[in-house]
């Protein structure tokens, strides 16, 4: 079904789960480690021990002000914890510390292919343990528990799930680029959580449904897709959305619908009364505002180290995608002008299209180590932006492999003299010039799959010769 | 107001109740919200709003590495750990109140 | 027995030996009272090893059984802590260490600082040394029998309603509830958070000073805590003129006539002194007690939240996680905690909160404003600790209404976050009686030279066995 061509439109509004880039946890000094060996990083304050009380990180908060900002919101200079109350294994105080009615941050907005998509509020909040399940018991690691996150909530203001995927999208660059968090979703860094809901009538709401457990921007546009679907059907056939949250499978791309219990947990919020409220003066504010950005200066004198002049340096640090990529790019392929050819040239030229660093770093290796030609680069450079296929692949469909055995091409040189006489006689008196036609001509008939340089060679030692 | 429902109190406190530990703890229950309704005669218009209540700043901590509890002091209190975990019995129902 | 600057000179002169007055301490503890949960020799023996040097040096402290101490069983007096054993001291623990204090054992508490006469200790009652058919008071009951009968020089206790105060009236010794933030609660096992201190239960003013002393000041590690200087507390000396003492009318109603008579006592012997006194009123005191009843159950509904047996405690077996919790919590818990979880429970539903929570805490404002506009007038209250000198054990264990009396007089303290001590105020046939004074915020050492002006013209003849 395509949802565009019903009288349906949906309503979509996202919560995200950030992880904050710091070294310890939001209330601990335990140190943030993926992957540490299991309850090794815990201490009795995120071990919820009788008698802890929590320590707030500054740096989080120096983060949490820094996605505020960089999201336009209103940064709140009192803001209060709160305790949210229900009974988990992965919660071990009973309670989570987050905010509730006074947030850090609120009232942002940020812009995604155009359209303004509000932020409601960003708040800070404690990350719960992990959870491993075996088939009659589940087991309990800590080491997650209490690490720092940031919530960002937006209003309804996303119109499809295209749009989910480009907010979302934007939201992981800007949080990655100013360092807030490292916003990677496959370590459970970045995690989004989409509400849902569709109406013919106009100005109307209808009933929202929660989707979950999404790992992937291609799990978020398919379940919400698919769930879109869903909704319509039930109304189609005069029925009633009820609430529900949606659970969706990557491996399947299934998504099935699990009934919202009636009484869902009374959360019995309540301020928190181990954390006095958060007082942020302006002087502080103001610092983390001009912090904001300073990274494009940082990038712009490595890139100048490496080896860039100036001008081309300032281009690739003031791109959120462009630095990423050349940043990327250079943890695979040690050649930083080569790259920033290419981006300069090709990538910008395509309008900086999302391209997998290891792509773009296979097909710029190809043409450092000689394999194919510059022209043949930018060729598999188009197609891998259009069709998602790796360099390797693309350049095998389409027999871009330069020639560059010596015996082929000396053939051709051979047959390219013997095709132009005259220019054949012209060169050997002298006319050197003529060294760029024959170059052409060789050129011309390999392809273009010969390596210009290896030509010229091969012709000024032809005229040798003969 | 409504009266006490008990059971969905002992529900969202997660603490099992017998029936006639119900029975007495709903009347015990009523006993001392009785009581504590006293505090709906007080006029509270006049309250001074927002006061901190306690003059304390909250001091923010550097974001700096403290030692963590070895893990076998971290299970040491725990009946059944299984590969440095802490176990549970399954996990029915989630999100239940 | 002696102050512990005695004790400190005698060590000097080598009069006695500190493992001479340990042994002796520990000698006096009698079973009976039911005052220790666990006795901890051998933990005392190694700390006067050490030989620090300090204010505390070799002096024998009692700990409530809800402030961690490492390697040392943590009860809260509770069958859902069953096995705990804490891997961290509480900060106070560490300062009283680093100040060369011993420690003679963990005392028995209403279970989680719960209840007024520590009758609700899954380890039995602790007694009343003066009369053991009598309560000692609660929820610190043990810590104000441990240094009564002399096995302790000074105890720390807890105080979230008044649980330092009313055991040190019942017991003839000074209790001191500090400034909400005096002093850290990292590693105490929390009840009602924004209202429980740590508190002091001393023979006199001097000893709790000196005790305040090395426990007081900030720590990272409590957020609520204050970065306010730590005072002398124990240079009591000095008197202060011109202090004016308030008495609240409210306080002086529906106590027992005798309690009335030793209050006024004390204020007779102040007023020699020079110190002069005011009638005042506090027309919020009637609310106290519901209001700080919400406040401290919905707290404790979720500081308790914890305990399920998975990390620590009890472990039930049930069919599935939420089963197991639940039969953990319902076998772990006993009727006064259980009754205290679903109420704050109920307060803080969102059927309820508005209604209850949310005003308490604006009655608790209220409250506060009070005591801030009566001491524009006069530089602190004197009233009486408990309406009656101790009640005999079993007489209120049954009913939740009326354990709470005895807060009317000690929970607007905590409500307000304000310092207040007790001190005995004589005696009441067999039983001591004590006075109370309720200070403005940091104001301790006002307090206590009080208490030591009062010593030195009206000394308690109360200790027992001549202590």
């Amino acid at each position: 079904m395509d949802f565009k061509k019903t009288e349906y439109k949906p309503t979509i509004g996202i919560e995200v789960h950030a992880q904050l880039k710091t070294t310890t946890k939001l209330f601990c000094g335990c140190p943030v480690e993926f992957g540490g060996r299991a309850n090794a990083n815990v201490c009795p304050i995120c071990l919820g021990l009788p008698g802890a009380l929590p320590s707030l990180n500054k740096k989080a908060v120096e983060l949490a002000i820094k996605a505020g900002l960089a999201l336009n919101c209103e940064i709140n200079a009192k803001s209060i914890f709160a305790r949210k109350n229900y009974f988990y294994p992965d919660l071990p105080k009973g309670y989570q510390i987050t905010q509730y009615r006074f947030p850090i941050a609120s009232s942002g907005e940020i812009l995604v292919e155009g359209k303004k998509i509000r932020i409601k509020r960003v708040h800070l909040e404690e990350e719960s343990a992990k959870l491993i399940h075996e088939e009659d018991k589940s087991l309990v690691d800590y080491n997650r528990a209490g690490l720092p996150l940031i919530e960002i909530v937006t209003e309804p203001d996303i119109d499809s799930p295209d749009m989910a995927v480009a907010y979302l999208k934007t939201l992981q660059k800007i949080l990655q680029f100013e360092e807030i968090s490292g916003a990677v979703m496959a370590r459970g860094e970045f995690r989004c959580e989409p509400n849902i809901s569709v109406s013919k009538k106009e100005g109307e709401l209808g009933t929202r449904t929660e989707v979950k457990n999404l790992n992937s921007f291609r799990g978020v546009k398919n379940s919400l897709l698919s769930e879109i679907e869903r909704q319509i059907g039930i109304l189609e056939e005069g029925g009633e959305v009820e609430q529900a949250t949606i659970h969706y499978s990557e491996k399947t791309h299934k998504t099935w619908a699990a009934r919202t219990k009636e009484e869902s947990s009374d959360y019995r919020y309540f301020p928190e009364p181990d954390l006095p409220p958060l007082l942020l003066d302006t002087k502080w504010i103001e610092e983390v505002k001009s912090s904001i950005g300073e990274l494009p200066l940082k990038k712009k004198e490595k890139f100048m180290k490496l080896g860039l002049s100036e001008e081309d340096a300032v281009i690739i640090s003031n791109s959120v995608m462009a630095s990423r990529l050349m940043e990327e790019t250079l943890k695979i392929v040690d050649a930083p002008v080569e790259i920033s050819k290419w981006i300069l040239r090709d990538y910008r030229s395509l309008g900086e299209p999302d391209i997998p660093a290891k792509d773009f770093a296979g097909m710029i290796q190809m043409v450092i180590e000689g394999k194919i030609s510059r022209n043949a680069g930018a060729e598999v450079f188009a197609e891998m932006v259009k069709t998602e296929k790796s360099p390797e692949e693309i350049v095998k469909e389409k027999n871009l492999s330069k020639i560059s055995d010596s015996e082929t091409l000396e053939q051709m040189v051979r047959e390219v003299f013997e095709e132009n006489p005259d220019e054949s006689t012209r060169f050997k008196n002298g006319e050197k010039k003529l060294l760029g036609f024959f170059i052409g001509q060789v050129m011309k008939k390999t392809g273009g799959k010969a390596d210009p340089r290896e030509v010229s060679r091969l012709v000024s030692e032809y005229e040798k010769k003969y | 107001m409504k009266e006490i429902d008990i059971k969905h109190l002992s529900r969202l406190a997660n603490i099992d109740l017998e029936k006639d530990e119900e029975k007495i703890l709903q009347k015990d229950l009523d006993k001392i919200i009785k009581h504590i309704k006293k505090i709906q005669e007080v006029n509270v218009d006049s309250t001074p709003s927002d006061s901190h209540l306690h003059a304390v700043n909250l001091l923010l901590r550097e974001d700096k590495t403290e030692r963590t509890l070895p893990v076998k002091e971290v299970l040491s209190n725990t009946q059944n750990p299984v590969k440095n975990h802490f176990t549970v019995n399954r996990i029915v129902n989630e999100n239940d109140s | 027995m002696k102050t512990i600057l005695e004790y400190q000179e005698k060590f000097r002169k080598g009069e006695i030996s500190p493992l001479d007055l340990l042994s002796s301490c520990l000698e006096r503890i009698d079973p009976s009272l039911n005052a220790y949960i666990t006795v901890t020799e051998e933990l005392a023996r190694k700390g006067l090893e050490k030989s620090t040097e300090g204010k505390l040096k070799g002096i024998p402290v009692a700990i409530k059984d809800n402030i961690n101490i490492k390697g040392v069983p943590t009860t809260c007096a509770s069958n859902v802590l069953k096995g705990f054993i804490p891997p961290y001291s509480a900060t106070v623990i560490e300062r009283i260490e680093k100040s060369g204090g011993i420690f003679t054992g963990k005392t028995n508490l209403d279970e989680f600082g719960m209840g007024s006469s520590t009758e609700r200790s899954y380890y039995g009652p602790s007694k009343n040394p003066f009369d053991p058919t009598k309560v000692p008071g609660g929820s610190s009951g043990g810590s104000a029998v441990a240094v009564a009968m002399g096995s302790a020089v000074i105890s720390l206790g807890s105080d979230t309603g008044g649980s330092v105060r009313q055991p040190a009236s019942y017991c003839g010794l000074v209790g001191l509830k500090p400034t909400y933030g005096r002093v850290s609660r990292y590693g105490l096992v929390a009840f009602g958070s924004s209202l429980d201190q740590i508190g002091i239960i001393g023979r006199n003013a001097e000893d709790v000073g000196i005790m305040l002393e090395v426990i007081a000041g900030y720590d990272p590690k409590d957020s609520t805590s204050s970065e306010k200087e730590v005072e002398n507390y124990s240079d009591l000396s000095k008197p202060f003129k011109n202090i004016k003492i308030g008495l609240p009318e409210e306080y002086f109603k529906q106590i027992n006539t005798e309690v009335h008579s030793s209050v006024m006592k004390i204020k007779k012997a102040l007023e020699k002194e020079g110190i002069s006194f005011k009638s005042v009123s506090l027309p919020t005191t009637d609310y106290i007690i519901p209001t700080y009843q919400v406040i401290s159950y919905a707290e404790a509904s979720s500081n308790l939240a914890r305990y399920d047996g998975v990390r620590y405690g009890l472990w039930a077996n049930g069919e599935n996680f939420r089963d197991t919790i639940r039969k953990a919590r319902d076998e772990g818990f006993l009727p006064e905690v259980k009754r205290r979880i679903l109420v704050g429970t109920f307060v803080l539903s969102s059927e309820a909160i508005a209604e209850y929570y949310e005003r308490a805490d604006l009655i608790r404002r209220l409250i506060t404003r009070e005591f801030n506009e009566v001491f524009k007038e006069v530089d602190c209250l004197l009233t009486p600790a408990t309406p009656t000198p101790a009640f005999p054990i079993g007489e209120r264990t049954d009913d939740p209404i009326r354990m709470h009396v005895p807060d009317r007089l000690t929970a607007g303290a905590n409500l307000s976050g304000i310092p207040a001590v007790v001190a005995p105020a004589g005696m009441i046939g067999k039983l001591p009686i004590g006075y109370q004074l309720i200070g403005k915020h940091f104001d301790e050492k006002k307090l206590l030279s009080i208490v030591r002006l009062v010593e030195e013209n009206v000394p308690f003849k109360g200790f027992l066995n001549g202590f």
